[in-house]
């Protein structure tokens, strides 16, 4: 059972579903509640090509744009601790400096559970630009990581999309060990054209689940469109309120070439991903 | 947030200092006979007498990008150190004699004026103040630009972009879609539109200090000019139309605020700028010398007349507007560090191109000349525009300038036009280009991000330019130019 979930927050409003859907959690488990917003100086104060005449404008463009972010921050955090004491839970609060994904990786090693928004797409000119945070995070996390997003309600079915992979055994134990969901119907999915092999695969998660006395429903789908929009259909028509899979590290040139499943998952699927690595 | 010196720079810059030695050897030939003058002979200079200039250069537009903070608080030095990179050399090569005699005609000629004109123009436009509030409507926004546009070869770019930035932002505080209204704004009003005058860009201020008449420009760039302003105005406008049906219209603000002007005084000044400028073109009153360099009387009145009207303008323009301005004293006097360098660095290089092809520089030569002999203008045009697209436009107009003849062909480059026309629409419009082009263009970025508008990345924005000015540029080039 966790006992201290870290929520990230930036005052965006997918960092808003993961206040809502952390908050919720804690409610359910007890777990005490730590809020980190996190200034992003590396992201403001990088190096950039400036013309003659205009070092001192970059220079008080980034103080400028540093205390904003900073007073953005300390609203965000004060915005989700009055949340978080309506429902009766008093949160620790944290604003730190530096590179998000750092200060991320830090923090989380004192907690069981980073509960995360997903990567906010920017839809005007007015939208900060797209954070590189949740994969930065995702890569190096040392903690089971629910990235917020679509149904927030924190109950219901669960789909754990399971491949027999390492990861997917991993995060498939580190969901059941955190509580999480614990009256919850489970629907274990393996995805793949050879449906006797990834019904064996499945079984292996249904063996581990009912060892933890968890009820669970196998379910192979053929590959069709592809792992991600598979199992973005399959969330949608089990209705579920979570999704729990393994997390692959994969070198960064492949991933930007030919981009990963698990981007593909996240862009595509309508509700919180329980990742692990 | 610490970031590293970069320790190579000391040993390069030593490398590069002793690189000249070798040369400084057979160096002694290269001193022009007593009779004409003290000046370098570039046909007798190496090419490793221009790694300094190179490295200035290369420092400018490299050090912010890796070392930001080594170069916001060391920018000086590495200046000072180009410049004695040329220096040291010189006077061991040449002696004292040549060498003071090179750092009088290029400082009391061409680096002095050049700063006092920035200093004015800056602390004079800075003390001007659009108040009021607009709508941000298409109509609105392309009359700021089509303002903004004319103002700017008056007043310079710099001038024009920090007068009107903020009322086109704030007409457009409601709007959800500004990034387009940004970018055109910096093609039109920090550079296309500063290039009718000597006052509108650095460069072509240097020309004037070379003997370019200052309606010269008015007259020669004004079809290129008009032919790109009208076009970008017109696909501004559309674009604009189209993004504005978009907006959500209950957010637009009920009334618009009559517009003002606060430090009003500052115009009067700037017509003084005007006027001190025509007067050092059109009044000849005699010369006397320092040290065997001509100074003229009508210069250096032009001068101290400018130095006057800055510091009226510091007096009597109430602080609070610059304040709201955000005016200070630091990019001036970064312009004028790194100028300092440039200028001494730039002495050997234009020697060597003032010996044409015989010189070490012959190659650059060739690149603009066409197999006749003939000067070719599409490439001075486009070699001089994207020098000046990624380095500092104002010693990129001087190398080409210098290739094309420079004083010596003054009155060949003046009346056969397309060729000074085509390196002074290069060294202006394509400092549009990228975010480094111009220094308007990044202080506008600045202000449009303070602002809380998502601006392009270096990138983003040359995708921007070279889709939307790169076709009409282009057209320009082939129709105006060849």
């Amino acid at each position: 059972m966790i006992k201290s979930l870290l929520i990230g927050t930036n005052g965006s409003r997918w960092s808003q579903a993961a206040v809502d859907l952390g908050l919720s959690f804690a409610r359910k488990t007890n777990a005490a509640v730590t809020f980190l917003a996190v200034v992003d100086v590396p992201s403001i104060t990088a190096g950039e090509p400036v013309p003659i005449g205009a070092a001192g404008i970059k220079a008080e463009r980034d103080v400028k744009l540093l205390a904003e972010m900073r007073e953005r921050m300390e609203q965000a955090l004060e915005r989700a601790a009055e949340q978080a004491r309506f429902l009766g839970i008093e949160p620790k609060l944290r604003l730190a400096e530096g590179s998000p994904e750092e200060e991320l990786g830090k923090e989380m090693q004192r907690h069981d559970l980073l509960v995360i928004g997903k990567k906010a797409v920017p839809e005007t000119d007015r939208d900060p630009p797209p954070s590189k945070t949740l994969t930065a995070v995702l890569r190096h996390a040392s903690r089971p990581v629910v990235v917020a997003g679509g149904n927030l309600s924190g109950e219901g079915p669960v789909l754990v999309a399971y491949d027999g992979s390492l990861q997917a055994a991993h995060a498939l134990s580190a969901f059941v060990a955190s509580g999480l969901h614990a009256g919850d119907p489970i629907h274990v999915v393996a995805v793949g054209d050879d449906a006797a092999r990834m019904g064996e695969i499945a079984q292996q998660a249904m063996d581990f689940l009912a060892l933890h006395d968890r009820a669970a429903e196998a379910h192979v789908l053929p590959l069709g469109k592809g792992v991600a929009d598979t199992l973005a259909d399959a969330a949608s028509r089990l209705s579920a309120s979570l999704m729990v899979m393994g997390v692959y590290g994969q070198p960064r040139v492949k991933e930007m070439l030919f981009g990963s499943v698990t981007r593909s998952i996240l862009a595509r699927v309508p509700v919180p991903l329980f990742l692990a690595h | 947030m610490k970031f590293r010196t970069p320790r190579p720079v000391i040993p390069m810059a030593v490398l590069a200092l002793l690189a000249l030695i070798p040369d400084v050897a057979s160096a002694a030939a290269a001193m022009v006979p007593a009779e004409e003058g003290l000046g370098l002979d570039g046909s007798q200079l190496g090419l490793l007498w221009v790694i300094p200039f190179a490295g200035i250069l290369l420092s400018i537009a490299l050090f912010p990008l890796f070392a930001p903070n080594f170069w916001h608080h060391h920018f000086g030095k590495v200046s000072a150190f180009w410049g004695m990179a040329v220096l040291i050399p010189m006077l061991i090569a040449f002696g004292p004699a040549v060498t003071t005699y090179e750092v009088l005609h290029v400082y009391l000629g061409e680096y002095i004026p050049f700063i006092i004109l920035l200093l004015a123009l800056f602390t004079i436009s800075g003390g001007v103040r659009l108040k009021g509030q607009l709508s941000g409507s298409p109509e609105v926004n392309v009359g700021i630009l089509a303002l903004g546009t004319f103002l700017a070869s008056w007043m310079g770019t710099t001038g024009a972009a920090m007068l009107l930035i903020r009322p086109l932002l704030r007409a457009n505080a409601w709007r959800d879609r500004v990034v387009h209204t940004v970018i055109f704004f910096i093609f039109l009003v920090a550079n296309i539109g500063g290039s009718l005058s000597p006052l509108g860009d650095p460069p072509l201020f240097l020309g004037f200090l070379q003997g370019v008449p200052f309606f010269w420009t008015t007259q020669h760039l004004l079809y290129e000019m008009t032919f790109m302003a009208v076009i970008l105005l017109v696909i501004y406008y559309v674009w604009d139309r189209i993004q504005y049906a978009k907006e959500d219209q209950s957010r637009r603000p009920a009334s618009e605020e009559r517009l003002g002007i606060e430090g009003g005084i500052n115009l009067l000044l700037l017509l003084g700028v005007i006027g001190a400028v025509l007067f050092s073109g059109f009044v000849e009153l005699g010369s006397f010398e320092v040290y065997h360099v001509h100074i003229a009387y009508q210069n250096l009145i032009r001068d101290v007349v400018l130095l006057i009207l800055t510091f009226a303008s510091w007096k009597l323009t109430p602080k609070a507007s610059r304040e709201a301005n955000e005016f200070n004293w630091f990019p001036i006097q970064e312009v004028g560090k790194l100028f300092a360098g440039i200028f001494i660095t730039i002495v050997p290089a234009i020697a060597i191109l003032k010996a044409g092809k015989a010189g070490a520089l012959g190659f650059v030569v060739d690149l603009v000349t066409r197999p006749t002999g003939e000067p070719n203008n599409l490439a001075y045009f486009w070699i001089t525009g994207l020098l000046s697209a990624f380095l500092d436009n104002a010693p990129t107009y001087l190398v080409f300038f210098n290739t094309a003849g420079g004083q010596a062909n003054l009155a060949v480059l003046l009346s056969e036009v397309k060729t000074l026309a085509a390196i002074s629409c290069g060294a202006v419009f394509l400092g549009a280009m990228t975010y480094i082009g111009n220094a308007p263009n990044f202080m506008v970025k600045s202000i449009a991000e303070t602002s809380r508008i998502r601006m392009p990345s270096f990138f983003g924005y040359m995708v921007w330019s070279v889709g939307i000015l790169g076709p009409l540029l282009l057209v320009m080039s082939l129709i105006f130019l060849r």
